[in-house]
């Protein structure tokens, strides 16, 4: 069945309409965005539906994808192709990336859970596991109220990243970065003393140096 | 000798009624696919086949979509946009896609008529022919695909050692022309008296000398000429069982 779209079918017309519709954005039509999302949204959000398999996630790539269209329509080369395969391939990388980043957080996610639930083996290792808990506590309270509330919500809570964003009112996307920035920050506040396997002399290590704070950077 | 009918809408015998194109919305497009396929990426490329399977016939989804995404493929490694490795990744992932999007029920192709495909010695290119074994598959044929760069000989022991119904060969390239005649010549030359084994050929190694091409009954690389004439073999077949 041809498409009712003849722009959208990337022949001599189509061409010639790309290229307008990337020239009204270079130029800052925010309305030739809109059209360009009416014409492409629908195919870009099956693809990274496809790739992503999250509806929520799907939704912010193909955002994230147009955003990149208005940031740079240069990089679309008419010459090279029609519009609507570039777009969709676009949204294939950009989708990529999405899943890549969510499985970064995910063993992120696993390796604090770890840490959290390891099981003492004898008393040594049990008073160690203390005395990480407590620095872990202490650390996590040293988070900003936004990014703390976030990783208690998706760590302590048990709630999805998408939960996390409904409570707290925010995009999808801000809550993953509050809850991964959080993380990074706990992991490099607690490197020096959290590690894999207990240090010879755990409790002397927890002193910090004279003039190194334990507190963020 | 039984006569085989030339499909009506050839390219080269206009007048058929063209069928319907899949929906070029941008995923069903060749560019797309062919992106997918030299990024190796099979499971986006057999849904989105799959999604143009919704709208059009098999044979048309190959014919327009498939084989023009290959044909891409390879004109870009030409043009020097992709590599040597890019268009061989996309081979293979084509033969994934392929893979995924099989139809059918297999039980019920094993009680069907039989099609050897069989790419000739030297041949290497066999999408094509994989591209036609899904579209007899459907139609309820047993296809024994033979595959890669089979000598003539070969391919004629192989077909008196059973019951076949139909063969078809394909060639990529214009220099397998002599392997090809080679193998149809075997194939006639070891039929029964008064019989006649339907054989189709194909393949872009025919495009352009169909006519140069003696002793096959259909020759084409329009995959929707090749169902329509695998129809007529279904209807003699099924006249000879009638009566």
């Amino acid at each position: 069945m041809p498409h009712p779209d003849p722009a959208a079918a990337g022949g001599r017309d189509g061409a010639a309409t790309d290229a307008a519709l990337l020239a009204r954005i270079a130029d800052r039509d925010e309305r030739a965005l809109e059209e360009l999302h009416g014409r492409f949204g629908g195919t870009m959000h099956a693809v990274a539906l496809r790739v992503t398999r999250a509806e929520r996630l799907a939704e912010e790539v193909v955002q994230d994808a147009l955003m990149a269209v208005w940031r740079e329509p240069g990089r679309f080369d008419p010459a090279r192709g029609s519009l609507g395969p570039w777009l969709l391939t676009l949204t294939r990388y950009k989708a990529i990336d999405a899943v890549r980043r969510e499985t970064v957080v995910r063993r992120h996610t696993a390796d604090v859970d770890l840490e959290l639930h390891e099981a003492p083996d004898d008393v040594h290792d049990e008073a160690w596991l203390r005395v990480r808990r407590q620095r872990l506590g202490e650390a996590i309270a040293r988070l900003p109220d936004d990014q703390r509330r976030a990783l208690e919500l998706a760590f302590l809570g048990g709630h999805t990243h998408v939960e996390v964003a409904e409570r707290e009112g925010i995009p999808l996307g801000t809550a993953k970065t509050r809850i991964r920035t959080a993380l990074l920050k706990l992991r490099h506040d607690l490197a020096p003393t959290i590690g894999p396997e207990p240090p010879a002399r755990p409790i002397g290590r927890l002193v910090s140096p004279p003039g190194q704070s334990a507190g963020l950077a | 000798m039984e006569e085989w009918p030339m499909p009506e809408s050839s390219p080269h015998r206009p007048g058929g009624t063209p069928p319907p194109t899949p929906s070029t919305d941008g995923i069903a497009t060749p560019e797309f696919i062919a992106s997918l396929l030299a990024d190796g990426d099979d499971d986006l490329a057999a849904w989105a086949i799959g999604q143009a399977l919704e709208e059009c016939p098999r044979a048309v989804v190959f014919d327009r979509l498939v084989r023009p995404a290959m044909e891409l493929v390879g004109s870009r490694w030409e043009a020097g946009q992709w590599t040597i490795s890019q268009e061989h990744l996309a081979s293979v992932a084509l033969m994934g896609a392929l893979a995924r999007i099989r139809p059918g029920d297999p039980a019920e192709t094993r009680i069907g008529p039989v099609a050897v495909l069989v790419a000739p010695e030297g041949e290497q290119h066999v999408a094509g022919l994989a591209c036609l074994a899904q579209v007899l598959e459907e139609r309820g044929w047993r296809v024994e695909n033979l595959g890669a760069n089979v000598p003539a000989d070969d391919l004629r022991k192989f077909v008196s050692s059973r019951t076949v119904d139909l063969i078809a060969l394909s060639i990529g390239t214009r220099e397998r022309l002599p392997a090809l005649e080679r193998a149809i010549d075997a194939l006639r030359g070891s039929e029964p008296a008064g019989s006649h084994l339907p054989i189709m050929v194909g393949g872009l190694g025919t495009l352009g000398i169909e006519s140069e091409i003696a002793g096959a009954d259909l020759v084409s690389s329009v995959l929707a000429d090749a169902e329509r004439f695998v129809g007529s073999v279904e209807g003699s077949l099924g006249s000879r069982a009638g009566g």
